[in-house]
């Protein structure tokens, strides 16, 4: 029993673990949070189940097409909410995402209706190994997951768009000067966001079989206490973090009750940012001021 | 006057009186972005000292804005030493927990709310907006005024001139979330029943937009804002399904065109050629770029 929850909990934990880089590569990029990435999550959810349930698009498809949905709308969160707004005012980045995930909702409802949506189950097969029952779904969520965070590190480490994007975090105007178009490598980084957001939108979405409208600022949050613990930037921390978290609200719903689910966190949270600002799993680099 | 007139201007008061608490904060460039929570605080302190107490709205308004003061102090001690992403983190989270805590509150009968109570008159708003007005107005024009002003323009240079940035910030904070406090208290007198989504991320925001909408130069840009805003739904009832859309699309728009709100002066002259080169890129730095 316990050992199915731990894994129930950390299966949860790589959707977390993936909106969670999703938003540490935008801290890297901009030292900005870009706040529409829930919402963001949610179309791209959306937009997945309608294809697999209404027109019988296979699964692969379908998660291409939210992961091209995600990018699109992250790239579109770019140019309204940080490519033309002033770097002066640090509020305006934070209001304007906001509004952008706003808008987000209330077109979704207004477009496809504010009932919840029905992800049909991908694989129906079920793998017993002693106590432990893992379903097929959660399999390929795990796959998913894994293959995703494992391109996006050959994509950082191997590729010159990678490094271009590891330089632009660094320091942007040593890379403007060495002929880096940093504009267009901050843009690529919020593509690469909404893709990984997209993605882990359309896996949270085949955990439960249910999408809602409603969830976008859910996983926001979310996401927010995961970087706010593993710290803020620092991808492997993120990581670490989203599957501990994925784990206790897993533990706390099977144990204690669904009510304190996001209470416990939240209390984590408290004491992470008193006792360790800059997160538990990072040295104090400076990001936590910079931002 | 009729009791929809009445209606009208008690909801805008409890909108004026709401944009003047963030003001404060806001004044000291600290960006809230749960405050419908100390707004819930107050409300719900309010609620059960005249429903289950009996005591009188006056005094119970006085202990909200004191329950609203010590919420907002705690919360600006654990997040004001930080920068403003990890105060906005915050703030959504604590909105979140008040929230998760009423709904699971029986006493308060949970998620299906709390009722019975009623007296907001239009007196009793008007008197604690001109507290609040007369405050101001002495702060605007007082030493702690102009620190406000400086840690807003430039944090490092205020804390370099001496200023204690962190305990200046909390104490705006608290005496934001005081009077935020006060303005649930009187809601939740007017609306008769109050149940704990009411103070959600949506209230918060529309706060925010309040003073953003304004500008936080002055304190009466706020007031228009509110006023704006109240008003707004009210003559343009036909927008009634689209709320949410304009007033995304309000943040969105202001925030590039006019980041200091409509009354207020921008801190760079922006139409010289050296502003619309810094303005284009986003951020300083940058190669040549399409």
């Amino acid at each position: 029993m316990l050992i199915q929850q731990l894994v129930n909990g950390l299966l949860l934990g790589t959707t977390f673990a993936l909106i969670a880089l999703s938003f540490n590569l935008v801290v890297g990029a901009l030292d900005r949070l870009n706040f529409a990435l829930g919402e963001t999550a949610m179309v791209s959810a959306i937009c997945g189940a309608l294809f697999m349930s209404q027109l019988d698009i296979p699964f692969l498809l379908a998660l291409f097409a939210a992961l091209a949905v995600g990018a699109l709308v992250a790239a579109l969160t770019f140019l309204l909410s940080f490519r033309f707004v002033s770097a002066e005012y640090h509020t305006a980045p934070i209001l304007s995402s906001l509004g952008v995930g706003l808008v987000i909702t209330s077109l979704v409802t207004r477009a496809l209706g504010s009932d919840q949506r029905r992800v049909p189950t991908v694989l129906d097969v079920q793998i017993e190994i002693g106590p432990l029952r893992i379903v097929g779904d959660q399999l390929i969520i795990l796959v998913v997951a894994a293959l995703m965070t494992v391109l996006l590190y050959v994509f950082l480490n191997r590729t010159s768009w990678g490094t271009a994007i590891r330089g632009v975090s660094d320091d942007p105007d040593m890379s403007g000067l060495l002929g880096i178009p940093v504009q267009r490598v901050i843009l690529l980084t919020f593509v690469l966001s909404g893709t990984l957001a997209g993605a882990s939108g359309l896996l949270t979405g085949l955990s439960f079989h249910t999408v809602s409208p409603f969830t976008g600022f859910e996983t926001t949050l979310t996401a927010l206490m995961v970087i706010v613990i593993g710290g803020l930037g620092n991808i492997t921390g993120g990581v670490i973090a989203a599957l501990m978290i994925g784990v206790i609200e897993t533990l706390t719903v099977a144990y204690l009750s669904a009510t304190f689910r996001d209470l416990i966190v939240f209390v984590l949270v408290g004491i992470t940012l008193l006792a360790r600002p800059q997160g538990l799993f990072t040295r104090d680099t400076g990001v936590v001021g910079r931002v | 006057m009729s009791a929809y007139t009445e209606a009208v201007v008690i909801k805008l008061g409890i909108a004026i009186l709401l944009a003047l608490g963030y003001w404060i904060t806001a004044a000291t460039g600290k960006f809230s972005f749960g405050h419908a929570a100390f707004m819930g605080i107050g409300a719900y302190t309010a609620s059960i000292l005249t429903v289950n107490f009996d005591w009188s709205l006056e005094t119970s308004i006085l202990v909200s804005g004191l329950t609203g003061a010590v919420a907002g102090a705690f919360v600006g001690w654990i997040s004001l030493r930080l920068s403003i992403l990890y105060l906005a983190i915050i703030t959504f989270a604590f909105a979140e927990i008040v929230k998760i805590l009423l709904e699971s509150w029986d006493y308060v009968g949970g998620a299906s709310g709390l009722f019975g109570m009623r007296g907001t008159t239009i007196p009793l708003v008007a008197i604690c907006i001109l507290v609040v007005i007369v405050y101001l107005f002495f702060l605007t024009r007082s030493r702690k005024g102009l620190s406000y002003e400086a840690i807003r323009e430039d944090e490092q240079a205020a804390r370099a001139c001496g200023l204690g940035v962190t305990r200046i910030s909390v104490e705006a904070f608290a005496v934001s979330a005081a009077i935020t406090g006060v303005a649930g208290a009187l809601s939740a007198h007017e609306t008769l029943i109050i149940t704990p989504s009411q103070f959600g991320a949506p209230q918060s925001l529309l706060i925010i937009l309040f003073v953003v909408l304004g500008g936080v130069q002055y304190f009466w840009g706020a007031i228009v804002g509110a006023v704006v805003l109240t008003m707004l739904p009210i003559w343009f009832d036909f927008l009634e399904d689209y709320y949410q859309i304009t007033y995304g699309l309000l943040f969105v728009v202001l925030m590039i065109l006019r980041p200091q709100g409509i009354i207020g002066r921008s801190t760079e002259r922006r139409f010289n050629l050296d502003s619309l080169k810094r303005l284009v890129p986003g951020r300083s730095g940058g190669g040549r770029d399409g």
